[in-house]
């Protein structure tokens, strides 16, 4: 089965203007060349899935093998990630995008409630500390409720922005309620503590809300009442300041607290224009931290050379290109913000970790969409193609 | 009219879906730009970081010559073994290695189960291995070796006065193999090892290499059967006579090239005291000073030299006597006898600096340059420093 043959049973979405907002006409030009974004998207996924695949085998296998597992143990694993996430992703995509409208709430309740069960005071045994954070909920199954807050709150807040359209002017009626949510929301993953995934969590739900049409002055206020905020709880944990201090002179403690970015720049400078070959990396017997995860990019870079960085950095504009062409084609506001939220939840998250790599960023614990190690993460982003996919199916069926 | 807002606000958000691609793109760029800054123009620099702090040179021994008597006998060799270590986690099929071991090294099979289990992360295995027993198992994944080299003498305590020793870290100690150790060492090569965060070399980490130089071997002019027969005619003649040590030198007077050399002092000196120690010559001093005689026409061989029936005080007050007493004597009888008395009589004839320039030019005072570390020049002091019994001291040998 070819991979466009998912978009091939449509089904026509259900209209419902009054919730919707207000629907962009489509173009009749358009029809022609509808049907490539959704081929194209699984030929992305798949390749960065596939490549990202093979560069966690090279990254984690002596560190399997020091944890006295088998080389591709953690390859394995997020092969079986992968499997749940096609069918995640094949459900998401046969869905009518307007079902997660109606879930808005539901989902973030749910969302919620597990990020409480993180940070509750005696739910240990299900949400234990490891390194200091809690971040994990253990059933049988281990995930990361902070990964899918995000697809939570993305699908919310389009929600929101489509029902308050008329009022997003207004400071108190339109912009406050969503703040009241994300902060409440990001509070919730601060606590664990997970700084970094609550500031994305809320700066991927701000970029649905200007996209939305809300005040740019507003966002300008948000920004001005957010740096004093941010930078005092940065100056609270000395773990904080630490990267902070390490972004600022990557050489100031090269065996303290810039050693991550130090370990990281070695990794992508030694790489050189055309890498080590795949396999090949030095930097990953013990040298960099978390090589098969926050710093796969790092890998990347050192393997694969500028070329590889290039093609990485080309895949992630090929989602941003067909994503966005996507939310542009979208039948109604609503498809067009969850596909523009969907696509700044891999983009974004891709060029922060990369950022981060190239100490462009402080030292943040984001994975690369598709590669790094993870299955939360992983289907996180399997579900946001399936979004996609979704929204690209409706926008043809409504061209025909 | 409100249609027409609808369409505005669509215009507007597609404005700023835009500004937000656009900010993306430029992110991307951004990440493309610094990638080829620290990639492509500070490429070298970082690499030379990460060549720092992961790797370090290891050293690869090269094989120690050997050295041979005159007929090609071995009087030390250098054995080549090896240390074996598997990496229980770098194997691809356990048990198959392990069966491999048991083949290959003869090793318990219970041994070789417990070595590959991949709950150790590294295993030596006890003992050291030939070089077949080595290329047996050469190229197989998770199996390292270490090459270990040893000095050994298979004559044993024969000739190792000549011979010196080296010690356990490959330093010569005395001796030949330390008097030729430039051509015996031949020249270390090295290897470059992957190490660890914590600066641990990892074993299994081994980069491009230079080739150790083996040493060259030496061949003594020492024949193996005659320094057994020296070695015990000293001990002999030691025990026989009661002398706390002694010198057992045996040249081919053709060619001047030593056959055996023995020395033996109380404790049990190493190396040639012979050629180390200064001594007295004594009456072999007395040919060189009649040659000198003879050969400046001071003398000849038929003269007549009275030797006083043993005992005569000499002008200056000093008692000179003979072994065995003797009246007149020819030249050469008195060589022949060894008389003191004679050759002492005789001293007068050089001029203390005719006489040193003889025994100088002979080579008295001087190295000989024998192959031997730490060879004793000896001591001949210049005439001016001589005193009125010098000429007669240096004609018969003793003082």
């Amino acid at each position: 089965m070819s991979p466009a043959t998912l978009l091939r049973r449509t089904a026509v979405p259900r209209r419902r203007p009054s919730r919707a907002g207000p629907a962009i006409p489509p173009r009749v030009e358009r029809a022609g060349r509808e049907a490539w974004e959704g081929g194209a998207l699984l030929l992305l996924t798949l390749f960065a899935f596939s490549f990202g695949l093979l560069e966690l085998y090279s990254a984690s296998g002596f560190m399997a093998q020091s944890e006295g597992l088998p080389s591709h143990f953690y390859a394995v694993r997020q092969l079986s990630g992968a499997l749940a996430g096609v069918v995640l992703t094949t459900a998401l995509a046969r869905m009518d995008y307007h079902r997660l409208q109606q879930w808005a709430w539901p989902l973030l309740g749910a969302v919620v409630l597990m990020l409480v069960i993180v940070i509750l005071p005696g739910t240990e045994f299900i949400a234990p500390r490891v390194n200091g954070a809690r971040r994990w909920i253990r059933l049988g199954v281990a995930f990361q409720p902070s990964e899918f807050a995000k697809v939570a709150l993305i699908v919310w807040t389009a929600a929101l922005t489509v029902k308050k359209q008329d009022r997003l002017h207004s400071f108190t009626r339109g912009l406050l309620p969503f703040l009241v949510v994300w902060l409440g929301l990001a509070l919730l993953v601060f606590l664990q503590p997970n700084m970094s995934a609550a500031l994305l969590l809320v700066l991927l739900a701000a970029l649905v809300l200007f996209a939305g049409g809300a005040r740019i002055g507003h966002f300008i206020l948000l920004g001005v009442l957010a740096v004093p905020l941010v930078w005092r709880q940065i100056q609270g944990a000395s773990y904080r300041w630490n990267r902070i201090v390490a972004f600022l002179d990557p050489t100031a403690d090269p065996e303290g607290v810039s050693y991550q970015i130090r370990q990281a720049l070695i990794a992508v400078g030694s790489g050189g224009l055309h890498g080590r070959g795949f396999g090949q990396s030095q930097q990953k017997f013990g040298f960099l931290p978390e090589p098969h995860n926050d710093f796969l990019f790092a890998m990347i870079g050192e393997e694969w050379g500028w070329l590889g960085v290039a093609v990485v950095v080309a895949l992630f504009a090929g989602f941003a290109w067909v994503g966005y062409r996507i939310a542009d084609r979208a039948p109604d506001q609503f498809g067009c913000l969850l596909a523009l939220g969907m696509t700044n939840l891999l983009v974004v998250s891709a060029l922060l970790h990369m950022g981060v790599a190239l100490a462009l960023l402080p030292t943040t614990g984001v994975s690369l969409p598709f590669m790094s190690y993870g299955r939360s993460a992983l289907l996180v982003a399997f579900a946001a193609v399936g979004v996609l996919l979704s929204v690209a199916r409706a926008s043809r069926a409504g061209v025909r | 009219m409100k249609k027409r807002a609808r369409r505005d606000s669509s215009h507007q958000w597609r404005g700023r879906r835009r500004i937000l691609l656009g900010a993306l793109g430029a992110a991307g760029l951004l990440v493309l730009g610094r990638s080829f800054q620290l990639q492509a123009l500070e490429g070298e620099k970082w690499a030379r970081y990460a060549a720092e702090q992961q790797q370090t040179r290891g050293p690869l021994p090269a094989r120690r010559g050997a050295i041979y008597d005159r007929d090609g006998v071995p009087l030390a060799l250098t054995s080549e073994s090896f240390s074996i270590a598997v990496a229980p986690r770098e194997l691809t099929d356990p048990r198959a290695t392990a069966a491999r071991l048991t083949m290959a090294l003869g090793l318990p099979p219970r041994l070789a189960r417990r070595a590959t289990n991949r709950r150790r992360r590294w295993v030596v295995l006890p003992g050291r291995f030939s070089a077949a027993q080595r290329a047996r198992l050469a190229g197989t994944r998770g199996i390292h070796f270490e090459r270990k080299l040893d000095r050994v003498y298979p004559q044993g305590e024969l000739a190792r006065e000549v011979l010196g020793l080296v010690s356990r870290d490959a330093r010569p100690l005395g001796g030949i193999e330390q008097e030729m150790d430039s051509v015996l060492r031949g020249r270390a090569g090295w290897s470059v090892l992957r190490r660890d965060p914590r600066g641990q070399a990892l074993p299994a980490g081994s980069l491009p290499i230079v080739p150790p130089t083996d040493g060259a071997d030496v061949y003594l002019s020492i024949d193996l059967d005659l320094q057994e027969i020296a070695e015990v005619a000293l001990g002999h003649a030691i025990d026989s006579t009661g002398a706390s040590g002694g010198d057992l030198l045996l040249a081919d007077p053709r060619t001047g090239e030593l056959l055996a050399a023995v020395s033996r002092r109380p404790g049990g000196a190493r190396g040639l005291a012979a050629f180390n120690e200064t001594y007295e010559p004594g009456s072999t001093l007395k040919p060189f000073f009649v040659a000198t005689l003879l050969a400046r026409g001071e003398v000849s061989l038929r003269e007549t030299v009275y030797a006083e029936d043993g005992e005569w005080r000499a002008p200056g007050g000093r008692l000179i006597r003979d072994v065995t007493p003797h009246g007149a004597l020819s030249v050469g009888d008195a060589l022949r006898v060894s008389s003191n008395i004679g050759l002492v009589k005789l001293s007068p004839r050089l001029e203390p600096r005719e006489q040193f320039t003889a025994l100088r030019d002979l080579g008295f005072g001087a190295p000989t340059g024998v192959e031997y570390p730490a060879e004793a020049a000896g001591r001949l002091a210049r005439p001016q420093r001589w005193s009125s019994l010098s000429p007669g001291s240096l004609a018969m040998g003793t003082r």
